[in-house]
């Protein structure tokens, strides 16, 4: 997959480039037949989280060279490629150090998408709030794993063998790193601005992979520092936090004008199940939370998709201008409906499925968490059907301008979204094994 | 010119294979339960399953029948929409989501067709663009959504129980089945739930007459018919369905007298039938209810037609003062109307009187709260009393209005074909199937009470003459505290602003670090100049790491 990538840098060709990348779809979803749950070797690790996660960057990489085709040059593809070539290696890599290192190296191509093909003068702000929050957030953790790998003598995440309890006190900026990424609500001023000013390709992938690498990040420190799980203050701590956080963001939803800034906020609401989901460290937690990764990935960047399609229709993304997109766009409106209704988790869809697996483990914490995820659930509910309304009910506002119905490459890139969801029934993929061999072993020995 | 037809047919079709498979299982009496294996996690089996026994066919060949005849119904009643064929798929995906619940076995089954009306309902009442149906709309989709809320919350609790179907349920769930019956009394409109019913009278009529017979409305009604067919409720379930069945049934009847929506009216009548089927639910008469449900399913869609052709009559006119002299100008609605309204009073040997008489009697035969029996029999007088009224404004005084008659042989056809199902099928579902048989053994004269109910309601309703009500007409004050209940959120929200762009950005604050180093960070924050700043303070971090290496 690397090597294909690397060949793509080389050949400068859009039809080109277009063409290979959905071919690595295809390559990236033949490994989803593995035989072991670990695959390692000196460089790289591979279990079922990275490869979906590995598929689900290729594919949205692929998604956002179809949404958009009126540009295509070579810088801007430059910039795609490299995050995507990036984003392959941290979640397959082995290596504390090379993980850490293409962490931050992510920034630099979705900055350069943020600031280059960004709308307004706010996308300098936007940008450097984005830096300043993950670069800042992320540097004590480049200590303690630099730390970790003295003690250990090793960089390969696979061989810890972690049994001391040290890593417990510092587990803050162990975790800080990603729950900035991710983002946390508290933490998380910088996805809405980088949202609205970011272009369609950097929205996408900002929202579909880069919060996603937050997910998989707490999965690794978990992996290496063998820290949660045990119910610490500090861990019901953040936990309780970004529950109510996920309440707060739902609630703060309702009051945005920017269709942007509105799915940004309900991103920040499905991620705080994805930090109780992996700070728990249960096996329905896990599972949801990865559900809910792969599936709000998609989710989300196709509603930044209809989005940017609906803007090009108004010229505004303001609440307050759009209204009766379905007297005038059937079809638009009709996708709209669609992806609502499937961030707001209508069954069968993989959200459900996530947000129904994490109340195991909720109950587990106490019967409260329960309490405000069914008001989250609930003003999930609310939020999205007021953006589907507002969007689309009543009569057609003045300020719609005369375009054309939708083309035909908005309807691929939206089927294309909704297509990847129907793993649904292939459940398997999502459970994640636990790495029990090292530590049960030597735990047994030392018994 | 057949092709608008073309999903009644389809429907009809169905209808037609149901009922001989349905004679089927009911002759062989036999259960299958299908199973797709989707996940196991530590013994947890989470699956995919679908019931097929005798209920569920019998309740998918009543629904059939209704939507068969709503659909014709509708290809005249839409026929001016430009957006018909839209319109007719919504409806579809309601049917089949309607569907997907009585088939589904297992939790995420029944959630596809659970959450499947709720969107659906959602999209077809909203489906006029006014400010009304948007509000309506939101009051029926929020309420609807607490009740997904518990249910996707009680997924712990199966969870405990180790397996995901409904079905067989052992008797250690009975505080899931606490939940899930919560979850259905939203669902079917019970007490403090109740509000959104007549709200929802926003949708087309064809909507109102699926809704309310046998689609959303019953959905609730058939998830308690469900986990009761197995183990029976607990104490404690019982006297909730009871009272609050019994709440529903007065409020509805109450309210209806003092309304003068006719469409409004029929969704009361809805909502006090439905207390009724809750109140024999809590009775533990699983059997009763669901023949009731039947019956009220059949003569209620015939009813929405009926009341359907009125207002196509009347170009929208809803309001009954305004109505009248309707056998002059449409003898064959009025007689349909009559039908339906009988069958709604339990009038003898029409369907419900089968249902709702054994309903009663068992009623006087069992053992309950005597709150509950005088609930439900001032509920019964009511009922006819209000049928009465309506019928009265309907058919007697002159028309304020023009009335012009425009019916055509598709709305004939439907109404004729429900209108025979209603007259006819007490008698037949009862003797095809005798499981829904009871005997009841209570004095003679409680039996004539019964009857006397019915004739002392007509009579009130003959002499009554109604204002204006505010507190009855909004069920004691329910609907305007469920629609301003948004405003509690309101400071919530104003505040929420104070919390984003008031504490967190000045807590973090980028431009203040400015003040405290100005010249740094005006290096570091004024972009064209970024690189060197960047490099500085790259340069700084890289001496503070070097420094804690050595140490």
């Amino acid at each position: 997959m690397l090597f294909g990538i690397l060949a793509i840098f080389l050949i400068n060709s859009w039809m080109v480039t277009f063409c290979s990348i959905m071919v690595l779809v295809f390559i990236s979803m033949l490994s989803f037949n593995q035989y072991f749950s670990n695959i390692m070797n000196y460089i790289f690790l591979y279990n079922n989280v990275s490869l979906l996660l590995i598929f689900l960057s290729i594919m949205l990489v692929g998604l956002c060279f179809i949404s958009t085709p009126e540009n295509k040059k070579s810088s801007y593809m430059m910039c795609l490629l490299s995050l995507l070539f990036i984003l392959i290696i941290v979640f397959s890599v082995n290596n504390v150090l090379l993980f850490y290192i293409f962490f931050e190296a992510s920034l630099i191509p979705t900055l350069l998408l943020i600031i280059s093909w960004g709308y307004q003068p706010e996308r300098l702000q936007a940008g450097s709030y984005m830096m300043l929050y993950t670069v800042c957030a992320s540097l004590p953790l480049l200590m303690i794993l630099l730390y970790w790998s003295y003690n250990e003598g090793s960089f390969m995440m696979y061989l810890s063998t972690t049994m001391y309890c040290y890593y417990k006190s510092m587990s803050f900026f162990v975790y800080l790193a990603f729950l900035v990424k991710l983002p946390m609500y508290s933490c998380h001023l910088w996805l809405p601005k980088a949202h609205v000013e970011a272009s369609l390709a950097g929205s996408m992938i900002l929202a579909g992979i880069l919060l996603k690498l937050g997910g998989y990040g707490l999965i690794q420190m978990n992996y290496i520092f063998n820290i949660s799980g045990d119910k610490s203050f500090f861990l019901i701590f953040i936990m309780s936090l970004s529950i109510w956080g996920g309440l707060l963001a739902s609630l703060m939803c309702l009051r945005q004008v920017d269709m942007k800034a509105f799915i940004a906020y309900s991103s920040i609401g499905h991620m705080a199940l994805v930090i109780i989901g992996i700070l728990n460290d249960q096996v329905w937690g896990f599972l949801s939370s990865i559900i809910t990764m792969y599936a709000h990935g998609l989710c989300s960047s196709a509603m930044f998709c209809i989005a940017y399609f609906s803007y090009l229709k108004v010229r505004s993304r303001s609440l307050m201008h759009m209204k009766g997109l379905l007297q005038i766009y059937p079809m638009l409106s009709f996708f709209w409906f669609v992806l609502c209704s499937i961030n707001m988790a209508v069954p069968p869809t993989l959200n459900l499925l996530g947000e129904m697996f994490i109340i195991p483990s909720l109950w587990s914490l106490s019967i409260v968490f329960i309490f405000v995820m069914g008001l989250m659930i609930f003003f999930s509910g609310v939020y999205n059907m007021y953006l589907y309304t507002s969007i689309n009910h009543g009569i057609y506002s003045k300020y719609v301008l005369f375009s054309f119905p939708m083309n035909k490459f908005q309807y691929v890139s939206l089927m294309m979204h909704m297509f990847p969801m129907i793993l649904f029934l292939k459940l398997e993929l999502f459970f994640f094994q636990k790495k029990m061999s090292l530590n049960y072993k030597i735990n047994a020995l030392v018994v | 010119m057949f092709k608008k037809f073309q999903m009644s047919f389809l429907l009809f079709s169905f209808m037609i294979l149901l009922i001989v498979t349905m004679m089927l299982f009911i002759y062989k009496n036999m259960t299958y339960i299908l199973e797709i294996h989707l996940l196991s996690i530590n013994t947890c089996e989470f699956t995919f399953s679908i019931i097929l026994d005798k209920v569920s066919f019998m309740f998918v060949t009543i629904v059939m029948m209704i939507s068969s005849s709503v659909f014709l119904f509708s290809c005249d009643y839409m026929k001016e929409d430009i957006y018909f064929y839209r319109f007719m798929w919504i409806l579809l995906s309601f049917v089949l989501s309607m569907c997907f619940l009585v088939f589904s076995g297992s939790l995420l089954f029944m959630l596809v067709g659970w959450d499947g009306l709720g969107i659906t309902s959602f999209a077809l009442i909203i489906y006029y663009q006014s400010k009304d149906s948007l509000i309506a709309g939101f009051h029926t989709m929020l309420i609807n959504r607490i009740g997904d809320v518990f249910i996707v919350v009680s997924f712990f609790l199966f969870v405990f129980m180790g397996h995901f179907y409904y079905y067989p349920m052992c008797s250690t769930a009975l505080s899931l089945m606490m939940i899930l019956s919560i979850a259905s009394l939203t669902k079917s409109a019970q007490y403090p739930f109740s509000s959104w019913l007549p709200a929802a009278m926003a949708a087309p009529t064809p909507v109102s007459a699926l809704v309310h017979s046998s689609t959303l409305v019953t959905a609730g009604i058939f998830l308690i018919i469900r986990l009761s067919m197995v183990i029976p409720m607990t104490k404690e379930l019982s006297n909730m369905l009871l009272l609050l069945g019994a709440i529903t049934c007065l409020l509805g009847g109450t309210a209806a007298i003092y309304e003068f929506d006719l469409k409004k009216i029929i969704a009361l009548s809805t909502l006090s039938q439905l207390g009724l089927m809750v109140f024999t639910l809590g009775m533990g008469l699983t059997n009763i209810t669901l023949f009731h449900l039947f019956m009220h399913a059949l003569f209620k869609a015939l009813l929405f037609l009926a009341a359907g052709s009125v207002l196509m009559m009347s170009f929208g006119v809803q309001d009954m003062r305004l109505l009248g002299g309707i056998s002059n100008s449409s003898p064959f609605g009025i007689i349909i109307f009559n039908i339906s309204s009988f069958c709604l009073m339990g009038a003898p040997f029409l369907s419900a009187f089968y249902s709702k008489h054994m309903i009663l009697e068992k009623m006087m035969f069992s053992s309950m709260n005597i709150l509950s029996l005088l609930m439900i029999s001032f509920a019964t007088i009511m009922t006819a009393m209000y049928t009465t009224r309506m019928m009265k404004s309907l058919v007697w005084s002159k028309p304020n209005i023009m009335l012009i008659m425009k019916n055509t042989p598709s709305i004939y056809f439907s109404m004729i074909m429900l209108s025979f199902f209603a007259i006819i099928s007490g008698k037949y579902m009862w003797s095809l199937e005798n499981w829904f048989l009871e005997c009841v053994f209570i004095p003679n004269y409680l039996s004539y009470l019964i009857n006397f109910f019915m004739l002392l309601g007509i009579l009130l309703g003959l002499m009554m003459s109604v204002n204006n009500s505010f507190v009855w007409s909004t069920m004691f004050f329910l609907a305007p505290f469920y629609i301003y209940s948004g405003k509690l959120l309101n400071p919530v929200l104003k505040n929420m602003y104070f919390l984003d762009y008031g504490w967190l950005e000045s807590f973090s604050k980028i431009d203040m670090i400015s003040k405290v180093s100005s010249n740094f960070s005006i290096l570091l924050f004024s972009w064209p100049i970024f690189m060197n700043s960047f490099f500085r303070s790259f340069i700084i971090l890289m001496m503070i790491f070097i420094y804690v290496m050595n140490y």
